[in-house]
């Protein structure tokens, strides 16, 4: 039972990880990207003009094109965090068709100056709904009043997919444009949508190419890496993770590999008499063997169950997790792992079992 | 005399204890007929417990040969050897070796499992062994729920299911009390002449060792002297 409890412990922990030391496996795959982030090139602080995107938009390969801008401030009493975003109304809602908004919210969104839309998790989470004012107290951008930002709720947003951060909060970005401070014409970053068949790999080193040697040079790469790149930044992630799992099954292992062969301690007079009344060496080693995967499948099912619940509801309070669930190439590698744990845990029990004497077994009070 | 089942001829078997070697069987021979129902009896070390092993095909001798039906087993290998233990032995073990996690009848089933036989006739061949030892009404007892006797009973059926000429019986009342043991022999008995099963059984017990059509000694790897009971004078000696 302790086994079990532990296995499935393990394989909680596998499945909440391995997700994650998958995409960064997968980092710098280009395979079945379709969008790029176009950033500036020495520092996420830093900001791109938006002539940027209107030059981008003629390169080869680039089917369309939208920006955003990293907005800050402070919601309410300033411990609430959520990400907030000035977008272009129109194209960067094409570019995102993943983002789901009714038609009517859409236009409002293009027709409102001041206008705002919320990912349902924030919505549900503090109550807002259409038609709601939001101030928002600016850390980075100022108005040109001095005030506190204001921009009125007209539309709440879902998801086709698992990539879109419920949590997010779109302005209007013409409104942010003309009403900040200071930095009029600056961008965070650069949306590109692919012609479809392109090489990413091919068109995000022509636009970096194109800004080579200017003032605002570029570093392009997918959305995927471009997340990833930000989580890096707390350090070698993927290496951590490995780490992590390495100990973790190593110890499973080990336990596992102590309680299958405590039984089977137990139970060498009963390996005994089936040799006697005719069992074959490789069908006891074949018995032990199907007795052990069946207790660490007992352990990982269940874990692997709560692991895909778990990151199934954390993705809707973690806009960090969104993109990151339980996909094939994850189960694929927890069945490895099943295989793996199995065959380490029966080794010396198979070992034992092929130089049981059945005499000097049968023997022993 | 009848048909000789096994044949053990100059057999030697000696064990290393440290830097000792032990010969615990000295050039043995010995002919069991087909039928024969044998005790062996004899002090602890005589090498009786060995014998048996050597017959039964679960050890093999150093030097010798042990015949059994004609074939000399002790050359087989030990995939062969496997097989042909499934096929012609039955065993009873004095500690009756039942697997605790499984039904009386799954436990009888066990050997049937290495035949081609399908599930329902496992199971009611596993059901007519329980019927012959009297446990019909047990079949999904588990070995804990059943008194010892009774496990021995259920040990004797997984050795007859599939219908071995040969049972080896290593003490099987050594951990019986009288009645119960009593009991346990008369059904060895009928086996032997109800079934014709060739019995070859190893005892302490002089009152078990009655129970058999003869009765061999040993002592110290040797053969001692041999007596032979006519059939029904065992039973009758048993009985008094």
């Amino acid at each position: 039972m302790l086994t079990t409890l532990s296995l499935a412990s393990a394989f909680l922990l596998i499945g909440l990880l391995a997700p994650i030391l998958l995409l960064f496996e997968s980092r710098g795959d280009t395979t079945g990207i379709e969008r790029l982030i176009v950033q500036p090139r020495h520092s996420i602080t830093d900001f791109l003009p938006i002539n940027h995107a209107v030059a981008i938009q003629g390169l080869p390969g680039v089917r369309a094109v939208s920006h955003q801008t990293w907005f800050g401030g402070t919601f309410r009493d300033g411990t609430h965090s959520f990400a907030r975003w000035a977008v272009p109304t129109d194209s960067y809602f094409a570019l995102h068709p993943e983002i789901v908004l009714s038609s009517e919210a859409r236009l409002a969104f293009s027709t409102t100056r001041t206008a705002a839309v919320v990912g349902r998790t924030t919505a549900e989470r503090f109550g807002l709904k259409v038609g709601d004012r939001i101030a928002i107290v600016p850390d980075i951008w100022s108005n040109k009043e001095g005030d506190a930002w204001e921009f009125d709720l007209v539309g709440v947003f879902g998801a086709s997919d698992n990539r879109v951060d419920l949590t997010a909060l779109y302005l209007n970005h013409a409104y942010f444009d003309e009403y900040r401070a200071w930095g009029t014409g600056l961008v965070s970053y650069i949306n590109v949508g692919l012609e479809p068949g392109r090489s990413a790999g091919n068109v995000s080193t022509g636009i970096d190419a194109h800004f080579a040697n200017s003032a605002d040079e570029t570093n392009t790469s997918s959305e995927r890496d471009f997340a990833l790149g930000f989580a890096q930044q707390l350090g070698h992630i993927g290496l951590m993770i490995s780490v992590i799992l390495g100990a973790v099954l190593f110890t499973i292992a080990l336990v596992t590999a102590n309680t299958v062969a405590h039984g089977m301690r137990e139970r060498m007079a009963e390996f005994a008499v089936l040799r006697a009344i005719g069992f074959r060496c490789q069908t006891t080693q074949l018995l032990v063997t199907g007795e052990a995967l069946a207790l660490v499948l007992l352990g990982a099912t269940p874990g692997l169950v709560i692991s895909v619940i778990l990151l199934e509801l954390g993705r809707k309070f973690v806009p960090q997790l969104a993109g990151i669930s339980t996909g094939l190439d994850t189960l694929a590698a927890s069945a490895v792992l099943v295989l793996v744990i199995t065959l380490l845990t029966v080794l010396q029990p198979a070992l034992r079992l092929g130089r049981l004497q059945i005499v000097d077994e049968l023997r022993k009070p | 005399m009848a048909e000789v089942l096994v044949d053990v001829q100059h057999v030697v078997k000696r064990y290393r204890r440290g830097a000792h070697v032990v010969n615990v069987l000295n050039e043995l021979n010995v002919q069991i007929p087909r039928q024969d129902f044998v005790a062996f009896m004899g002090p602890s070390g005589s090498g009786k417990s060995t014998l048996l092993n050597l017959i039964g095909g679960l050890d093999r001798p150093d030097q010798g040969h042990v015949i059994i039906n004609g074939q000399d087993i002790a050359g087989f290998p030990d995939r062969e050897l496997t097989s042909w233990r499934a096929a012609y032995v039955g065993f009873v073990f004095q500690a009756y070796n039942l697997m605790p996690a499984l039904s009386a009848e799954q436990n009888v089933a066990l050997p049937l499992l290495l035949t081609r036989l399908g599930a329902s006739e496992i199971r009611q061949r596993a059901q007519t062994a329980l019927e012959v030892v009297g446990l019909a009404d047990r079949s999904s007892h588990r070995p804990a729920e059943l008194s010892g006797g009774q496990e021995q009973r259920v040990a004797i059926a997984r050795a007859l299911v599939s219908d071995p000429q040969l049972l080896i019986c290593d003490e099987p009342t050594g951990g019986l009390d009288r009645t119960t043991a009593d009991d346990m022999l008369s059904l060895l008995h009928l086996l032997n002449r109800d079934l014709a099963k060739t019995i070859v059984m190893v005892t302490h017990d002089p009152k078990a060792a009655s129970y058999a059509g003869r009765v061999l000694h040993m002592d110290k790897g040797l053969l001692l002297e041999q007596g032979r009971l006519e059939p029904g004078q065992a039973r009758n000696g048993a009985s008094q």
